[in-house]
């Protein structure tokens, strides 16, 4: 069981390092991380080591931060940059709460290290909106009322905008399957499906 | 009926409940900072008891005018309603958000009876520096108690404006109209609106009225924009990602915190040793007897600290319940305060066909996806919260209790949080924040990770349910035995009719934490008298849903059960002997339920699936339909949960799957086919919807695996029979 944050963020390097060899990535904290008793021993100087300078597109934008770069993505959005719109529901990707888009790829930014979005480009939901332009996915949210406390409304929206990047065709039969990992514990999933229904109706509509 | 909390578990600090006037079964955790415990009580102790307990004839008063469940409600118009000069108009209540849709009804209320559209309407909601104290958010009671009472207040406010114009114009009432939030005058061309009343020498007079109790309100045929769907007023900043949770708040200088939790219930912290962890770069440690924590400038550092400082700690982990969650149920029924009570119609059964079944219901969590959060900020001796709660004046008394500060040195703030479904009525978050704040001497975000809540926040209490039943020659229920062990006594009696019955709720020695729920022990009760109404059933050889009929007696749950039976054509799949198809029903808060379900059992693996809810719903007139539906599907999908998976386990101690890995709730693949009917009542008044649609779904599908497999279902969460 993975108890101690180091494990935990062992565990996250891990888990983004799979991630990364699908996309192609390199990751170097493997190299750094080594195994769990190494890592506790030489935490602190690898700490010391690791504040690091990364520099990525955020919501169209360049970004550069300078922190440990073993800390969340999601960690670093909500307290460093202030980015609130990313939720913690769970910490270890089970919720998807915290999702946003790395190199349009539906990702959980609490199992993503700051470290891993260097040179990349990451959008999360402040970002999806353009001036006073809703988002297609957000207006079929918004006008399917579709949700309740709406703490998990802006990673299923992610959720959705990432599913109609990888496939701007796909019905809303094919997206339901890929949500299954973003949990609303409101029970709002008839009116959200409805939502994606409406979503993937305008999309097609947009794309005529 | 006020229900004796039961002690809570060690690893928090003993609470004093009687100091707490909160009518519920929840337990409070008795953080106690500042004195030390016995010169509080001695110096403090009975002052603050005045200051939070009000004579019986205010609690009445408070009813009236909006507040209940603690609440005293507005004393003025000016507290309930605010014009402003520039045409605003502002409401303020003290209820929360947190997705139930109290935003958008209270607009749509105080809208109805002032004439303007809902989005002209404002609503302040739950900041206890501003708004009246309308009580706890719970026990479905903004619509029967604080929808009327800013109704009220709204009405008054037209009048108000109707006679100002009246006044100024020198006319009598049938001399003008008002329409679309303005008051014209007939003859003339003259109009006056709300921002004229409110620039009038007069208006802060007035305002500073008692709200009348006997002003008229529309009528539900009238009614314009009550009745309609209204969603709630801040969605777009919901989906833009802009609104502020109770765990986005920033303030300035704000630092982050965590807490040293134990490592079991019950463990008591011997010693740490805090020397690493004070090394560390900007990281403050706080100890202050069995609390300790620490803050910095981010949550890595936070985290990293904490773990310095529990590799240190020394506990005695001996005083945990020896209790589990494998031998709960006896555990409990062994435990009940004088014994589980024996049927007293023991004598009356020779002869009779006798049912006799006991029930089992575990602890579950409510689990909002949004964990406690809270950030406190002190100036100067006062004391600021935001946090995520459904009793924003209950955690201003508690954080007052907690600091030995006056109340009104205490503001809670509570913005639109996520949700709570009766897991967030207390502040221990909120004081735990402010504790952390003051030794920081800076403002202090502490969000609670998704472990801290599984473990750490109440359950949803366990119950053991004895229930025994006999059926007289004609099929009727001769006797009816019905006892709740340990979860409480909402639903515990039955709606049947019955010759003689006994219904009562037994406390026990819970050996968790527990407290409220969504529609708290009804879901256990009705749960229990459902499946066993099917037992009865089959004893007669009758069908459940002509069985039920045939001898409940209140008409409004009649109506909703022949309308789901009717809409899921009950009768007609009832003929197919494999039907795997179940029924139930259930009245609580005022509003009726009944739920029919059909589940498809895949042999090969022996699990089953719920593929179709047809669920009807009666809460008097209904408010607003689109978030009723709401609701209601955010109901039943909850209810699926507990029906299909949901289960706390934990031994020695310790949670053993707190974890949404291993503590499954439901999720995209396990929605049915949902059918949902609502029935308008607009000749009954509105009575609140949040709860009672949930206590339907679980007994409904265990009676389909009963009626499909033959064999009874004892407990939740439903699993079928081994092959």
């Amino acid at each position: 069981m993975l108890k101690s944050p180091q494990s935990k963020r062992f565990a996250r390097s891990v888990w983004t390092a799979a991630v990364n060899r699908r996309s192609g990535k390199r990751n170097f904290q493997l190299t750094v991380a080594g195994t769990g008793s190494l890592y506790a021993m030489t935490r602190d100087a690898v700490r010391q080591a690791m504040q690091t300078t990364i520099h990525f597109t955020l919501n169209g934008r360049p970004r550069t931060v300078t922190t440990d770069s073993d800390r969340s993505l999601l960690e670093v959005l909500r307290e460093d940059l202030q980015l609130t719109g990313t939720k913690y529901g769970c910490g270890e990707g089970q919720c998807r709460a915290c999702t946003v888009l790395i190199n349009g790829h539906s990702t959980a930014s609490c199992m993503t290290s700051i470290g891993d979005v260097d040179q990349q480009e990451v959008l999360t939901i402040e970002g999806l909106a353009t001036a006073d332009r809703l988002h297609p996915v957000q207006e079929a949210f918004l006008a399917e009322g579709a949700f309740q406390c709406g703490y998990c409304t802006a990673g299923m929206i992610l959720g959705v905008v990432g599913a109609l990047k990888e496939n701007p065709k796909a019905t809303a039969a094919e997206i339901i399957p890929q949500m299954q990992r973003h949990l609303c514990r409101c029970g709002s999933y008839a009116k959200y499906i409805k939502a994606i229904g409406r979503a993937v109706a305008q999309t097609g509509k947009a794309g005529a | 009926m006020k229900t004796k909390s039961p002690p809570a578990p060690a690893g928090f600090p003993q609470p004093d409940y009687n100091e707490l006037d909160d009518d519920e079964l929840v337990d409070r955790v008795g953080y106690d900072f500042g004195l030390s415990r016995r010169s509080f009580v001695k110096v403090l102790g009975a002052g603050l008891l005045i200051a939070v307990s009000l004579p019986a004839v205010a609690q009445e008063e408070g009813a009236r005018r909006g507040g209940g469940l603690g609440g005293t409600g507005a004393r003025t118009l000016g507290a309930r309603i605010h014009l402003g000069a520039d045409g605003t108009i502002t409401v303020f209540a003290g209820k929360v958000e947190a997705g139930q849709g109290a935003r958008a009804e209270l607009s749509q209320s105080a809208a109805e009876e002032l004439g303007v559209p809902a989005g002209r309407v404002q609503i302040i909601l739950a900041d206890t520096g501003l708004v009246p104290d309308d009580g706890i958010t719970a026990g479905s009671g903004t619509t029967p108690r604080t929808v009327p009472a800013v109704r009220r207040a709204a009405a008054a406010a037209r009048n108000l404006l109707i006679e100002f114009a009246c006044r100024q114009w020198k006319v009598d009432r049938t001399a003008v109209t008002m329409l679309a939030g303005a008051v014209t005058h007939t003859a003339g061309k003259e109009t006056l609106t709300y921002a004229d009343l409110a620039k009038s020498d007069d208006a802060a007079q007035w305002l500073a009225q008692a709200i009348p109790a006997d002003v008229e309100l529309t009528a539900v045929k009238e009614w314009k924009t009550l009745g309609t769907p209204v969603f709630r007023p801040n969605a777009r900043d919901i989906v833009t990602g802009a609104h502020q949770y109770p765990s986005d708040i920033t303030r300035p200088g704000m630092l982050y915190g965590k807490i040293l939790r134990p490592p079991a219930y019950g463990a008591k912290l011997i010693s740490i040793d805090p020397a690493k962890a004070k090394t560390m770069k900007d990281v403050v440690v706080v100890q202050d007897d069995q609390f300790v924590g620490v803050v910095a400038p981010n949550s890595s550092q936070a985290e990293d600290a904490l773990t310095a400082i529990a590799a240190t700690a020394k506990w005695d982990t001996t005083t945990h319940s020896p209790a589990s969650s494998n031998d709960l149920f006896d555990y409990l029924k062994q435990n009940a305060e004088g014994g589980v009570p024996a049927n007293p119609y023991a004598d009356e059964l020779a002869g009779a066909k006798v049912v006799r079944r006991t029930y089992q219901v575990p602890y579950i969590q409510h689990a909002p996806l949004e964990p406690r959060a809270a950030v406190a900020e002190w100036n100067e001796g006062r004391l600021k919260v935001w946090t995520g709660s459904q009793n924003p004046f209950g955690c201003r008394r508690e954080l007052a209790r907690a600091f030995h500060l006056p109340e009104e040195q205490v503001r809670v703030a509570i913005p639109d949080f996520g949700a709570g479904y009766g897991g967030k009525h207390t502040a221990e978050g909120a004081i735990e924040a402010a504790r952390l704040a003051k030794a920081a001497g800076k403002p202090v975000s502490l969000r609670w990770t998704r472990e801290e809540e599984f473990t750490w926040a109440y359950f949803r209490p366990a119950a053991a349910i004895i229930a025994e039943a006999s059926l007289d020659p004609a099929g009727k229920i001769a006797t009816w035995h019905f006892i709740n062990v340990n979860s409480g006594g909402n639903a515990v009696d039955t709606p049947y009719a019955a010759g003689k019955k006994n219904c009562r709720y037994v406390p026990s020695k819970p050996p968790l934490r527990h407290g409220s729920y969504r529609a708290l022990a009804a879901t256990a009760n009705n749960f229990a008298r459902e499946v066993f109404m099917d037992e009865l059933a089959a004893a007669a050889g009758a069908d459940p849903l002509e069985f039920r009929l045939d001898r409940l007696e209140n008409p409004r749950l009649c109506d909703v059960l022949r309308k789901a039976a009717k809409e899921f054509d009950w009768t007609g799949r009832a003929r197919k002997k494999d039907a795997a198809i179940g029924l139930a029903c259930g009245t609580e808060k005022g509003s009726c339920v009944a739920a029919c379900v059909e589940i498809e059992i895949e042999r090969k693996s022996n699990q089953f699936k719920v593929h179709r809810v047809c669920q009807a719903f009666e809460c008097g007139a209904v408010l607003n339909p689109a978030n009723l539906t709401s609701q209601i599907q955010g109901a039943i999908l909850m209810g699926l949960g507990a029906a299909l998976r949901e289960e706390i386990q934990f031994a020695d101690g310790k949670i053993l799957n707190a974890s949404f890995r291993k503590y499954r709730v439901p999720r995209y693949d396990d929605v049915p086919e949902l059918d949902v009917h609502l029935l308008d009542r607009p000749d009954l008044p509105p009575a609140g919807a949040g709860e009672t649609p949930i206590i339907a779904i679980a007994p409904a599908v265990a009676n389909a695996v009963f009626r499909a497999t033959g064999k009874s279902v004892y407990a939740l969460p439903v699993r079928l029979p081994p092959v």
